[in-house]
């Protein structure tokens, strides 16, 4: 497809860039950036590291609107949008502490209020929840976004996009597919899980949070989850899932309730991690070491070969994990958590960006986790991924926790 | 909140320069510590007082310790008087250099970083700053919410692992040289990418449009730059005659 047809033909028709990790999506979608900027016009490129296209210019979410869109005549409309998507309780926040989806959101509006000719969203629409995904298709639709040719990409189960683009375009058709030479694969044959030492429930009794200066997140939570079962913790974006999850594993500090594992208090702000590892959703959150090999050093040394095979980075040991593609680095960030021994994980997003056969292999890797004893909880807006685990389901809602099933044994 | 007009940015420059030149000369820590005092209570109005906090006490109070370590203990002296070593003199000595650094920062921040984006925006206009040099200077200012969100996300990670077994001072210290180091690529890298992508999305165009539109001199008092600069000449004065 050439671009300049794209670019005359699908404005306000958001168009779907079909394909397969590495496959080459992202290189055709830089490629058309450039091609607009030559051809004088503006290309945007979001990649699904969403957080790097926060201009990081000013400090609070109003700002980086204002910076944005504030002499276009759409201000006002891309305002009343951000009311609708509730970016508005936010404008004081900065916004590198928004949730991954509301940056999606912000760093969205943000770009259509530049008026690009052109827009590449690789793999951002993952991260909204099903309402906004499709919030974001309408946008994209609009008179706000009358000069702009959008094309995104997703990735996941097929199943799993409710939104109707305008346009549906196979990846492999185009040049850039070719420079993809060897594709790592993520393959649960290589995952090695080493039970935890002891293993026990986990139950949470009367927990509220609140962040400095804010509405309370979570308001008097009561559960308990077994070991050994699959759950998933859903809710809109924004909600506080990650927020429990961080409070669980110990990142965040417990301000009011009690968390019990195996029946005793645990602390686990004192003790982070020590029962509950968390996988975030952002891998660039996660990683710290200066290669991929150092980055798995505390693994015990089977478990390190097995991280490094399983996330497909074996031939790139010794590269930086900054320098690998985001899809290897959500891999690596995944596989070292995995590979811990512990009594509970919580993964959060854990396919973003990942296509359905490797959504597949996570999907085996979790099943053997619970089969081995651990307690598993996965927060993702993967309705499909969600019913391939068979997963307890869990919703949080306003600050409550609600059994999606009635078998979840969640107490209220 | 301040709510008094604000001096042209001519004036504040000017009153901060001066500010600037008076920390730098003055010798006395009851000089030194009644100005800090002063600013505290100016940042207090301006909300500031708690971003301060945060600040003195992850940089200031860390070189503080430090001066005092090295030049109360160790060296036993000052950088001038070396001959008879006095645990007093270095201790003096180290306690004015800190002071001086907690005064400078407090002060900047009362003049420049209590101002809405916009308006600084504007006020490093009327200073004839304007396309890259621009955008390197605001983005350099929101630097420091930059580091502490990279720190605090390396020391998630680790927890998020188990690999901080503890939250005491020696097992968070232990951290320190990988947060740096990581901190240094990452936050490197990135801003070199994010400054490519200022230019592709045109940022820096609509950064210099926001300062422009930005209401800055209209709303601007004389009355308040001849206070700020009264204010800054008397603090001059005090600083060079050796008072108290």
């Amino acid at each position: 497809m050439d671009y300049a047809v794209l670019a005359s033909e699908y404005r306000r028709k958001p168009v779907f860039l079909d394909g397969s990790n590495f496959s080459g999506r992202t290189a055709i979608l830089r490629n058309w950036c450039s091609e607009c900027a030559s051809a004088g016009g503006r290309g945007i490129y979001v990649g699904p590291n969403v957080h790097q296209s926060v201009s990081s210019l000013v400090p609070t979410v109003a700002d980086e609107l204002l910076l944005h869109a504030s002499d276009s005549a759409r201000f006002d409309r891309l305002l009343d949008v951000a009311r609708a998507l509730g970016l508005d309780r936010c404008y004081d926040q900065s916004p590198f502490t928004l949730s991954g989806g509301e940056q999606v959101l912000l760093v969205t509006l943000c770009k259509l209020g530049l008026g690009p000719t052109f827009l590449g969203l690789d793999g951002t629409i993952e991260e909204l929840d099903r309402d906004n995904a499709q919030r974001v298709i309408e946008l994209l639709s609009s008179e706000l976004a009358a000069q702009t040719t959008t094309v995104l990409t997703s990735n996941g189960y097929s199943e799993d996009r409710h939104w109707r683009p305008a346009w549906r375009l196979p990846a492999s058709g185009f040049d850039h597919a070719e420079t993809v030479q060897k594709r790592p694969c993520l393959d649960s044959a290589n995952f090695l899980f080493t039970p935890p030492s002891e293993s026990g429930g986990l139950e949470v009794e009367d927990l509220s949070f609140s962040y400095e200066h804010h509405a309370p997140v979570l308001r008097s939570l009561n559960f308990r989850l077994e070991p050994g079962k699959i759950y998933s913790l859903e809710g809109r974006n924004g909600v506080g899932k990650s927020t429990l999850a961080r409070i669980l594993t110990g990142v965040l500090r417990l301000r009011r309730g009690r968390i019990v594992f195996n029946d005793r208090d645990s602390n686990p702000w004192k003790t982070p991690g020590r029962n509950v590892a968390m996988h975030f959703q952002n891998p660039d959150s996660q990683l710290f070491a200066d290669s991929v090999e150092r980055e798995l050093v505390d693994l015990p040394m089977p478990a390190r070969r097995a991280a490094a095979a399983f996330a497909g980075t074996n031939s790139q040991l010794t590269e930086h994990p900054f320098d690998l593609p985001f899809v290897l680095r959500k891999r690596l960030a995944l596989s070292a958590v995995a590979h811990l021994s512990k009594p509970w994980f919580i993964f959060d997003e854990p396919t973003l960006g990942q296509d359905a056969l490797a959504s597949d292999e996570i999907v085996k890797m979790l099943r053997r986790m619970a089969e081995g004893g651990s307690g598993v909880v996965v927060i993702s807006h993967s309705a499909e991924f969600i019913r391939r685990l068979n997963a307890k389901r869990m919703r949080l809602e306003d600050g409550q926790l609600h059994n999606v099933e009635p078998s979840a044994q969640i107490t209220q | 909140m301040w709510t008094s007009p604000p001096p042209p940015p001519i004036f504040r420059g000017l009153a901060t320069l001066l500010a600037f030149f008076g920390i730098v000369i003055a010798h006395s820590v009851i000089l030194l510590g009644a100005a800090l005092l002063g600013v505290l209570v100016t940042l207090s109005v301006q909300g500031r007082l708690r971003a301060f906090a945060r600040f003195a006490g992850a940089v200031i109070l860390p070189v503080g310790l430090g001066l005092m370590i090295i030049w109360g203990l160790v060296r036993q002296g000052t950088p001038d008087d070396m001959a008879e070593p006095s645990i007093r003199a270095g201790v003096l000595y180290a306690t004015i250099v800190t002071l001086r650094l907690a005064l400078l920062g407090a002060v900047f921040q009362a003049a420049f970083l209590a101002l809405p984006t916009p308006k600084l925006v504007n006020l490093l206009h009327s200073f004839r700053i304007r396309g890259r040099g621009l955008a390197v200077i605001v983005s350099t200012l929101n630097l420091w919410p930059d580091f502490r969100r990279h720190v605090e996300n390396i020391v998630a990670a680790r927890c998020a692992r188990g690999l901080m077994p503890d939250r005491r001072l020696i097992t968070r210290l232990r951290q320190l040289p990988l947060a740096v180091r990581t901190l240094f690529i990452s936050a490197l890298g990135q801003g070199l990418e994010r400054a490519d992508s200022w230019e592709a999305s045109g940022l820096i165009e609509r950064l210099n449009t926001l300062g422009a539109r930005a209401n800055g001199a209209s709303d601007c008092s004389p009355i308040a730059g001849a206070a700020w600069l009264a204010m800054a000449a008397l603090w001059v004065i005090a600083a060079t005659s050796g008072w108290p």
